[in-house]
This record gives structure tokens, sequence and C-alpha cells, in this order.
């Protein structure tokens, strides 16, 4: 290993501390919000009138329920997402057909239309679909909308792959399935990771859909049970940052789930000597 | 087992054509090589073989069977990458198996496949082991083992022995022979390297701008080039070319009272192989510089008008290796001077 | 109860914490008493409007929900709501007023809502009457450092007590909002506003805090105020301007309205009518709090009691759709002079404001040329589609497009058609329940200013600017920062990688509404953690408004944008670093190079690639982050802030629901961005 040198050591250290107290300082008054009965105010961030109220309301029914339907909803959108977009993103990559370019730009164009002027449409759509109020027209949207950026992101890794990996194995004999699930998707899981992790919280975080399209309280995500707490009059910032503890949580546990796979790419030893 | 026979084949990307053209024979169980500059085509024409190109015109023959439609799966050829390919996630044993296990063979068959094929290649050992584990030399046997575990009809090799130090290339060119004969199958590679173009083949062929320029038995390359081309790509040190004159009847080159029979009409080369002259004392040339090679001495003469002539001298044999020479050639081939 | 079959009634509101949970346990004691069953459902405050709106007329909707009145005009006239037939007279005849248009009422009122004073007993003994009662009072306050009351007076909803007492009209019945009241009382909020004894910038948070903590003894509030706090409160009715000219703030009523759509109404309006009688009532204003709408009922909480005193003086809140760009351009007027601006000229510029909001939709054109050159359009370009894929047919294999299909299909049937049809809009207006076709005069007023100048807040050409700006600043940021904390992370020397790792994605993982209003906390002038801080690191007082300029308020939104979106950057910028080929780093190492040489030239260039799509992708996103900017800044200093998107978002939701303007504004909003990514794309390709 290379030795650094000291103050460099020091000077990287340095940023990284202040860049994590930055981070920190807001989740902090989070924190101090959600276990403290009065206001928090001042520079520290400490909770004044300590309390569990509003962490022990989060035992309520609800709540507790939108976390399962949320981690449902959000898992299967990102797995859904990312087995539309790997597919899609592998055949954009390598293969040569009539409208390959198109399709690539028509995947952008459709992030480009502000999210805004959607919800009502999609709730037409969803509505014509029968998928209303269900968890699968939630999880189709939420899948639908992560695909463009998946597919651009997988894309860039495809084209960064070795071609001839694929060639040998077609050479071996394997169909394009086969190529795809033996050899290519294993290559991928840096990509797959990083991309599962952004299908995810594109589901995890989602607040106006979600509430334009669920009227069944027992479809409620997470964040639009979190947003109940904000009123015409006034909100409950104490429940609401309870709450939003335990949203990010899962998130989290997901990230060091799957930051072993961000680290180290695996095209190591492909080729050559 | 199986031939190869290559009509009128022509690759394009885009606008930019390839190959042109390319029409070859090559027996079954033959040894054939490919050669060229680079940029000539000759990976392009091993893949269109494989069916990794799909061609622009012409056909493909692997014995009776036409393949130029089929995808490369239904082809029976296995092919060594220049970059040797192996599959990285995946142990030595499964790189070596994964054929036969996507052919869906029980598990016992393709162990005992791959064990033989380790044995052979003496890869035994190091069977568990990650591609990016091994040396140069090793994944460079792997691939090798990845094709012969499938017992293709044709294998191909695109540059199988480039990356390696030149000791190992000798060795591995050896066991290359070796392999092809114990195999019996068709075997197409793919070089730059004359010596091991030389070394290796039945057939040679050489490549030129996406055409064949020559194809046959190495011996009749090396005699008997039909191009300059090619006579300056075969052979170590290359043939010396020697511009020349023909009248219809002979060809004369300034300077020399020899004369050699030629059909041709103009400017000619006149091609002589360094080990196929002598020199004597006399005032055709100069002598510019003496290699010594071990074995050998290579000699340089330089003439006004004319390139440097190299001239190959068993090192025991006593000759002239200073000031003024005569060249007197044992034999020549007269070529055509464009 | 006259049915055979018991019905099951669905009931929406978006209420919250005891008064959510009384009025649950009304409605079940209410239903249970017909033998019907109820299905209570609480929606999120925000989404409680466009719910209503999409869901009922899809028969998707409630058959009862409990709302403020103020929207039953709109709700009226999207046909959303059923009147009610047998209004009992025992409501307070305002509140009667109130859920009633034209003289049919619509809803069952249940609990009213209005400003009233309200003041900690601990503290005050007699609460201050009138204005120069509570001047004199935070004079005297003033004068030992200390402050007295807090009064969201930059609010409109604030000062409309004022103006009606001074015999105005919020808007006047000819749609002016300019009168000798209002500038009468845009003078009373300059006094107010910029007393020594009130916090600069009262946001419902400062007024909580402050009261909570005992250091403002009166704030201007109204019944929900007493969730919030639990300290002792009392309350009176609000300071008069004098004594024969009482105050007289805004009356909401929440009431029960049955929807039209409703599935058996019978039920439907049975559940209405019990919600509102005595039995619930009385259940409403014990466990909830509120002030009941009924005069049989009395109101029991102490807050819920004042309302109820000044019950004479209400002013129903205007049902009137226009309403909330009256808002808008009343806000206008009030930040004017709380910066000291003149009161007759911010109320002129309020009424420019207002006209402008509400200028007549355009007309009504023939649509057949439009259909004509779509037609054309559309055939041309199928044609053009079919002619390049019969000159491309050897390169066609159905197996291809197998692979492409899914995902392409779920984006064109999810995000492509709903967008299509989002698109279509805006060649039309919504008029009542239908739409006008208008052509293209949408697109004619906003690139040419057909309603303003060009080059000034509220302009597409202003917004875009600074949309451009606030895009390039973003990603400069977002990349930089996420990028170098992606590389120091990498590095293998680094010491609590792990931990650095979870606490950097930590911005990504809790959820940004919160957080962004964390940030705008932050932001206070006064109360706010920035501004203390600067201050110990200078050494002296800091007290920069940031929203009072544009270069603060764009700050302030940059930072919190900024924060939310390095994690992002990082963990794509993790993921991109594993694939840079170790040899070539050591390589170039070798080499010579130095750190920086050798990530200028090796890593970047390699990394470039992987992070292209969220470059690009990036850029797209920022340039359409409404969030941060509707939250944070609001479009402050007069919507210097504002982004192409906020704009839309404020036609197509708070400007009298202005759909097919807001999607003319996101057209080209598209077009923006597609020439955008057309550039990025042609970089990347590079
Ligand atoms: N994918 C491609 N697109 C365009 N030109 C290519 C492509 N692959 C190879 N070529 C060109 O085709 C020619 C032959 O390439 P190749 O067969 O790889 O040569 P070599 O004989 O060195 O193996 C070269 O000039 C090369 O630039
Ligand atoms: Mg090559």
């Amino acid at each position: 290993m290379k030795p650094v040198s000291l103050p460099m050591a020091l000077a990287v250290h340095g940023a990284l501390l202040i860049a994590a107290v930055v981070a920190l300082y807001p989740v902090a008054w989070v924190l101090a919000m959600a276990v403290s009965v009065g206001p928090v105010t001042g520079v520290v961030p400490w909770p004044t009138e300590p309390t569990w109220t509003h962490l022990a309301g989060l035992a309520r029914g609800d709540v507790a329920a939108a976390l399962v339907t949320s981690i449902v909803v959000a898992t299967s959108a990102a797995l859904a997402g990312l087995a539309f977009s790997v597919t899609a993103a592998w055949a954009l990559a390598r293969f040569d057909f009539p409208g390959r370019d198109l399709t690539l730009a028509g995947f952008v164009a459709t992030q480009t239309f502000p999210g805004v002027v959607m919800a009502v449409p999609l709730y037409l759509m969803l509505d014509a679909l029968g998928l209303l109020d269900r968890l699968l027209g939630l999880v189709l949207v939420y899948a639908a909308t992560s695909i463009p950026f998946s597919v651009w992101t997988l894309k860039g890794w495809f084209d960064g792959l070795p071609k001839d990996l694929e060639e040998a194995a077609m050479l071996d004999g394997a169909g394009r399935f086969r190529t795809f699930f033996s050899v290519l998707l294993p290559l991928l899981r840096p990509a797959l990771a990083v991309t599962g992790v952004f299908c995810f919280l594109n589901a995890w975080n989602e607040y106006v859909l979600a509430a334009t399209l669920l009227s069944d309280p027992r479809a409620f995500t997470l964040p639009v049970v979190l947003q109940r707490s904000v009123g015409d009059y006034g909100a409950d910032w104490g429940a609401f940052a309870a709450g939003s503890i335990v949203a990010s949580l899962p998130v989290i546990v997901l990230f060091f789930a799957l930051q072993k796979h961000f680290i180290g790419g695996l095209t190591a030893g492909a080729v050559k000597g | 087992m199986a031939s190869l026979s290559i009509r009128g084949l022509a690759v394009r990307y885009g606008a930019t054509s390839v190959l042109d053209g390319v029409d070859l024979e090559v027996a079954d169980g033959a040894y054939a090589i490919l050669i060229g500059p680079s940029g000539c085509g000759k990976s392009t024409l091993l893949r269109a073989i494989a069916g990794l190109e799909r061609p622009a015109a012409g056909t493909i023959h692997l014995g009776d069977r036409r393949v130029d439609a089929l995808s490369p799966q239904a082809r029976d050829v296995a092919m060594v990458f220049q970059s040797y390919a192996l599959y990285p996630h995946m142990s030595v044993r499964r790189n070596l198996g994964f054929a036969l296990e996507v052919r869906g063979l029980p598990r016992a068959e393709i162990d005992a496949a791959v064990e033989a094929v380790a044995d052979q290649l003496g890869l035994r050992t190091l069977l568990d082991r990650l591609p990016a584990a091994l040396s140069g030399g090793q994944r460079q046997r792997v691939a090798m083992g990845r094709a012969i575990v499938r017992r293709p009809a044709v294998f191909l090799f695109d540059e199988p022995l480039s990356n390696l130090d030149p000791a190992l290339r000798a060795d591995v060119r050896i066991e290359l022979k070796k392999l092809h004969r114990r195999l019996g199958a068709t075997f197409v590679h793919v070089t730059h390297d004359p010596v091991e173009a030389l070394a290796l083949s039945d057939q040679l062929v050489v490549l030129e701008g996406g055409r064949v320029a020559q194809s046959g038995p190495p011996r009749e390359l090396y005699d008997a080039p039909t191009s300059a081309f090619v006579a300056r790509f075969i052979g170590t040190p290359p043939m010396n070319l020697l511009p020349g004159l023909g009248d219809g009847h002979v060809a004369r080159v300034d300077g020399w009272n020899r004369s050699f029979p030629t059909p041709l009409v103009g400017p000619v080369w006149v091609g002589v192989r360094p080990a196929e002259c002598t020199l004597t004392p006399g005032s055709w040339g100069q002598v510019d510089a003496v290699e010594w090679m071990g074995a050998e001495r290579v000699v340089t003469v330089v003439r006004p008008g004319f390139p440097p002539v190299a001239v190959q001298l068993r090192d025991r044999d006593v000759g002239i290796v200073e000031g003024g020479v005569d060249l007197s050639v044992e034999r020549a081939v007269v070529l055509a001077r464009l | 109860m006259g049915l055979a079959q018991a019905a099951d009634v669905v009931l929406w509101h978006s209420m919250r914490g005891a008064e959510a949970d009384a009025l649950e346990a009304a409605a079940h004691m209410a239903a249970t008493a017909q033998g019907d069953a109820v299905s209570v459902v609480g929606i999120p405050f925000g989404a409680f409007d466009t719910k209503l709106e999409t869901a009922i007329p899809h028969g998707n909707g409630p058959d009862v929900f409990i709302a403020g009145h103020g929207g039953l005009g709109a709700w009226r006239e999207l046909g959303l709501v059923a009147p009610v037939v047998d209004l009992d007279l025992a409501f307070w005849p305002v509140a009667a007023d109130a859920v009633s248009l034209d003289g049919r009422a619509y809803g069952q009122p249940l609990s009213l809502k209005s400003l009233v004073l309200v003041y900690d007993p601990t503290q005050v003994e007699s609460p201050p009457q009138t204005l120069d009662a509570l001047a004199a009072y935070g004079d005297a306050r003033a004068a030992k450092g200390e402050l007295a009351f807090a009064w969201m007076v930059a609010e409109p909803y604030f000062l409309a007590p004022y103006v009606h007492a001074l015999g105005g009209a919020f808007v006047g019945a000819d749609r002016a909002l300019e009168s000798d009241a209002q500038r009468a009382a845009l003078a009373i909020a300059q006094r107010f506003g910029r007393h020594p004894a009130m916090p600069a910038q009262p946001t419902s948070d400062v007024v909580r805090n402050g009261f909570a903590s005992g250091d403002i003894p009166i704030v201007f509030s109204g019944p929900w105020f007493a969730a919030e706090v639990t300290r002792p409160l009392a309350a009176v009715p609000l300071p008069a301007v004098s004594s024969d000219l009482p105050a007289r703030p805004f009356l909401t009523v929440d009431a029960a309205f049955v929807s039209a759509h409703a599935r058996s109404p019978g039920a439907a309006h049975a559940l209405a009518r019990a919600l509102a009688g005595v039995e619930a009532a009385r259940r409403l204003a014990e466990e909830g709090g509120v002030a009941p709408a009924r005069r049989d009922v009395d109101a029991v909480a102490p807050l819920a009691k004042a309302v109820v005193a000044s019950i004479d003086g209400l002013v129903p809140m205007p049902t009137d759709p226009g309403l909330s760009s009256a808002f808008e351009a009343h806000a206008r007027a009030l930040r004017d002079v709380l910066r000291g601006g003149d009161p007759a000229s911010a109320a002129a510029g309020a009424q420019r404001t207002f006209d402008v909001l509400t200028r007549p939709i355009p007309p009504a054109v023939a649509s057949w040329p439009y259909v004509l050159a779509l037609a054309l359009a559309a055939v041309a370009a199928l044609g053009a589609g079919f002619g390049h894929l019969w000159t491309q047919r050897k390169r066609l294999s159905s197996g291809d497009w197998l692979w492409v299909a899914p995902g392409a299909g779920a984006t064109a049937l999810l995000v492509g058609i709903p967008f299509l049809w989002g698109a279509s809009r805006a060649l039309y207006e919504r008029v009542g329940d239908g739409w006008r076709f208008v052509g293209l005069a949408h697109f004619g007023d906003i690139l040419l200013g057909g309603h303003g100048p060009l080059w000034a807040p509220m302009s597409f050409w202003y917004a875009l600017a600074v949309t451009v700006v606030w895009t390039a600043a973003n990603l400069a940021l977002h990349v930089g920062i996420g990028l170098g904390l992606a590389v120091a992370l990498n590095a293998p020397w680094i010491w609590g990688r792990t931990a650095f790792r979870a606490i950097l994605i930590l911005p990504w993982a809790v959820p940004s509404y919160l957080t962004a209003l964390v940030w705008k906390g932050m932001f206070h002038s006064q109360m706010g953690a920035i501004n203390a801080l600067l201050a110990i690191g200078i050494g002296r007082d800091v007290d920069i408004d940031w929203t009072g300029s544009f270069l603060a308020a764009f700050t302030a939104n940059l930072t919190t944008n900024t924060w939310l979106g390095f994690p992002f950057m990082m963990v794509v910028a993790l993921g991109a670093l594993a694939s840079v080929p170790k040899d070539l780093v050591d390589a170039a190492t070798v080499d010579g190079a130095t750190g920086w040489q050798r990530f200028r030239h090796v890593v970047w260039p390699t990394l470039l690639p992987a992070m292209i799509p969220a470059i690009l992708l990036g850029s797209v996103w920022t340039f359409n982050a409404f969030n941060v900017v509707m939250l944070v800044s609001g479009g402050e200093p007069n919507g210097a802030t504002e982004l192409l998107v906020t704009e839309s978002w404020r036609w197509a939701f708070s400007r009298g629901h202005r759909t097919g303007y807001a999607a003319a504004y996101a057209l080209l909003v598209m077009v923006v961005l597609l020439a955008w990514s057309r550039v990025t794309t042609r970089m990347g390709a590079r």
C-alpha cells in the first residue's frame, strides 16, 4: 500500500468529519423533535421536556401497518424496476435494432415532464386499468418511474463490460437468457446494488402519487401516514419526526446490506495477464 | 471434424468494408494460420467464422453444413479469445465446464471431462481458483481448456500467444502443435508473428487489406510467394526485394550480371531470401553492419539506389564480412513491381 | 334505517389528534345508531382537495367528507357535493350561511374556526381589548427588552379581521382588493409587524415555541392552538380597532358534506346529519375541543369559547374559487409594507397581482385546425417511423425488442400515456367541470408575457433564468461534494469508513419533507441556528433575513438542496469508482502522476461514463425539484426564487386551478430539458 503523508490523512479525515457533522446536524434536530414535547430551539438540538409519547405513538396500528406496506411496495418496486431495466439496458447497450436510439431518448424524455402535472392523469390511467387503490398499481407506477434512470445507469455499466465475455458464452453454446443470467448478472452486482438502492428510495419516500392514488387506509404507505400529522392548522412535528426516524431505519439497513457490493468491481481477472 | 470453406465473404462496419471477397478452403484436420498486418481483418474473419459478425455477403461451410446464417451456438466451433474472456466470477472448474453445463450434461460427466482436460493442461491444482488468482500463462491454458472440453469440429484461436512471455510462448507453441495432432480437429489460428506462422501451420493464409493475398502450404508461401507483400511478410529477416526490369523473358537487376527467367515485362522485384545468398569480395555493395545472432550472422549490404540487403550466413562459414562485396544468389523469385 | 340493508358509509377527513379521534368516535356512534357501518379515512391535508376532485367524479370517493367550507364554490362547480334539504335551525346563522350557496345549503356544520387572542393567564391579567392597548402592552414589555405578542401578520388570513373591521372586503364585489380599509389595515400590519415587542418573521413555529417557552404571552391563533402547547392558556376575541370597530376575523366552518356520487345517499345524509347533531357536537366539543356550530351546544375549551364569543363579528370565508389568488395578492402587499413599503403603493401592487392571477381564461377557439395539424403530424411521424423500419428491416429482429419491451412498455403505459393526457391539457383550460379548447393561447401568454413584463418575477423568462442558475449551482455542488466524499471514502487508509458512509447517506434516508422544514427553521432570521452559528463564528450578532433578498433566499434553498442531494451522487460515485481498474491507477502512479493528476486524467475519465446518467437525470430532477423551493423560501422574496416548476405548480393548484396553463408551463419545461439532455448526451458521447 502506498504510504500517505500525515497532513494529507489529517486533512481528508477532517473534511470527512466536517461533512459528517453537517449531514448529522439537521438529523439531530429531527431526533430531538421526536423525543420532545416542547419546541427545540437554539443552536444545540437538545430535547426540551423529553417524552416517549411520539415514539410510543408509532406502535399504533396504522404506522406499523404502513411500515409493512411500504417495505412490501418499495421492495417489489425495486425488484420490478430492476428486472425491467436491466434487460432493457442490456439490449440497448448490445443489440443493434431500429428504434434503439429513439428508445433511449424516450426514457430520458419521460423524466423531463414535471411530475406536478402527472398525478391526475396517472390516477385516470390506473382507474382505467382497475389498479387504483391496489398496491400492485403503486408498485408498477414506482417501478415505471425508476426505469429511465436505471436503464441509463445500467446501460453505462454494460457499455463498460468487455464484450468478449458475452461472445465467449455464446460460443460456449449459451443462449441469450443463459448468457444474461449466468455471465452478466453476477458481474453487474455493484451496478445492481446502486440502482436497486435508487429504485427502493424512489418508492420509499414518494408521497404525492401515493396520496393521490390510494384511498383505502389499509393500503396507505408510510409517507402518507406520516404526512397526516401535518394539517391545515399546524402540525404534530413530534409525531412526524418520530415517524421519519422509523422511515429512515430500513433505508440505512438496506444500504448496509448492499454496500459491500458497491466496492470492488468483479471484472478483475476477466482479461489478459 | 470438418473442413472449412469460405466463398466471397464480405464484412462491413457501416460504410467501411473490412473483409471484401475472402475465399478460403481449409482441409479437415488442417492447422491453418491467418497472418497479416494489424488491422487487415484477421480477427474479423475469425469472428465471422465463429458467427460473431454477420457477413454482408458470401458463404461459410463447415463440412457439408452451410453455417453463415447460424447462430454461434449452433456452429460447433470453439474460440480462444485474445483477451481469454474468462468468466471472472466463476472458478476455473466452472469456466471449463460452462459449455457442457449449458448443454445440460449430467454433473458427473462434466466433472470427468473437466478433470481430464485439466490433467492434460496441468490445471489440476488450480480448479477451484478464480481467474483473478491466476498468472497470465495459467489463464491462457484455462482459455484453451475451455475450448478443448467441448471437442468442437473447429478451433479458432485469436492471437493466443501474444500475451505470453517469449519462453512461455515457445512452450505453448509446441503444446498447440501436439494438441492439434492429438485432437485431429481443424484449427484456425490468427497471428501476426511469422515465426509462429511457419512453425505451426499446415496451411498458411496471408491476408492483405481484407482479402486473401495467398494461401497454401507454408513452404510454398516461403519458396514461391506470389506477391511482394507475401514475400516480405513471411520469414525473418524478410525476403530482400531488389528492383529490376523484366523484358518478358528475363529480369535484370542493375549492376548484376545475372538474369532470372520471367514472363513479366517492366519493373519487377527480384526476391532473394537472406539465407539463400552468399557474399564474395567485389564491388556491388558495401557491408554496412554485421549482427551476430549465435548460430548465424546477418550482414547488411548497401548499394546506392537499392534498399539495404540482408544476408544470413552460418556463423561457422568463413566469409567476407567487410568492405566491398558481390552478392551471389542460389535462388530468386521474380515478382511484379507496381 | 328504512333500508333493509345496512350501508357501509365511507367518510374522509383531514383532521389530526384529538379532533380526529373525537370525530371518529362520533362517526361510529352515529352510524351504529342507524345500523350502518362507517369507514373513517384520514387523508393528509395537502392531498385532500386533489383527491376529492379526482376521486369523486370517478366514483372512488367518499360518501361523506369533512372539510372547511372554503372549497365549497369549487366543489359545487365540479359537481362534487349534494345539497342538504333540511338544515337544522339550531345552527348559528353565520355557520348556516357559510355552507350555503345561492340560498341552498350544501353541508352540515360541525365546528367553527376563527382567530382569537390567546394569552398566557399566568402572565397576563387583563388581555388587551383594542389594538392600542395591545401596542401599549407591547411598548411596556419592549422597554424591558422582552417580547410581548406574536401575530403572523405577513399572512393575509391574519390581517383580514382588520380589513373587515374597517368596513372593507377581502375581495370586493367588483373583484377589487384595493380599498381604504385595505390600506388602513396594511398600515396596522406595518405598525405591529415592525413592533419591537414582536418577533421577526413570526412563523407558526416561532409563535408556538415563543408561547410554549413563556417568552411571548400573547399570540393571535385559533382553537387548534390548544393542541400545540401544554402551558395553561386562555383566550378572548381579537382586539378591536377601537371600541366601535371590533375585529372581524374570517370564519371557517368545518362541515360534513355529502358527495354527489354517494353510493347510498340516504345513509350518507343520515350520517352527516347525525355528525352535526347535538350528541355528536357535544362529543366533539368535549373531546375535540372545537367550537360547536350549534347554538344549543356549549363550547368547552377556552379557545373555543372565545370563538363563540366573537360570533357576531365573524365573516364567513368566501367560497369563491379565486380566493387563493386574493390571498397571494394580499400576501404580496403585506410583504411590501413589512419591508417598510408605503401601504398605498403596496395595495396598488396587490391589485395588479390579483388582476394578473384572475385574468380571464382565453376564449374558446375552433379545434379542427389543431386536430388536422396533429393528425397530419401523427401520420408523418408514423410514416417516417415505418419508413425507417423498412429501410432497417435487416436489423429488425423481434428477439431484440423482447428484452426492451417490458421496461419500455411499463414506462410508456404508466408514464407515457399519462404524459400525453397531461400534455394535451396545455391546449385547454378548465372551466367549471369541463374543458375549454383554447389552442395555443397559453403558450403565447407565457412566452410573450401576455400578463406582465417579460423579465420580472412571475414571468417565464425570469423563472427560466433562475431555474438554470439553480440547476447549474446544484449540480456543481452535488457532483463536486458527492464525488469528493466518494473518493475520500475509497482511500484505503480511511479510518471509520463504515461509520462515515452511514452518516453521509442520512440526508437521503430521512424523509426530505421534514428535513427541508428543519432547514427552513434553521434559516429563521431570529430563532434559526444558522444565524446563531454565524454569530458564534464571527463573534457578533447576525440577523440575515434569509428570505429578504434573492441572494439570501437562493442560498438558503441551495444549501438545503445540496444537503439533500449530495448523498445520491456520492453513492453513484462509490459504485462508479468500483469500476475504475486498479491497474490503471497504479500505472499512472508509476508514471509519476500526483494524486490530482491521477484523478484528473485517469479516474475521472473512467468514472464519467458511469456518472453521466446520474448527472443527466440529476440535472433534470433538480430542474424540476419543487419541494425545497416551496418549503424553504416559498419563492420569496416576491417570487424571485420561484422555479419554472413551482410556477407551474402554483398555476395548477393555488391560482384558481388553471390546469391548462400549468400544463403549458410543464410542456415548455420539457422542451428546455430535452434540449439540455441532448447537449449532455452529446457531451457524454465525446
Ligand atoms: N466494431 C468495429 N467498427 C468499425 N470498425 C471496426 C470494428 N472492429 C474492427 N474494425 C476495423 O476493422 C479492421 C479490421 O479489424 P480486425 O479484424 O480486428 O484486425 P486485425 O487483423 O488486427 O485483427 C480494422 O481496420 C478495424 O479498425
Ligand atoms: Mg486482431
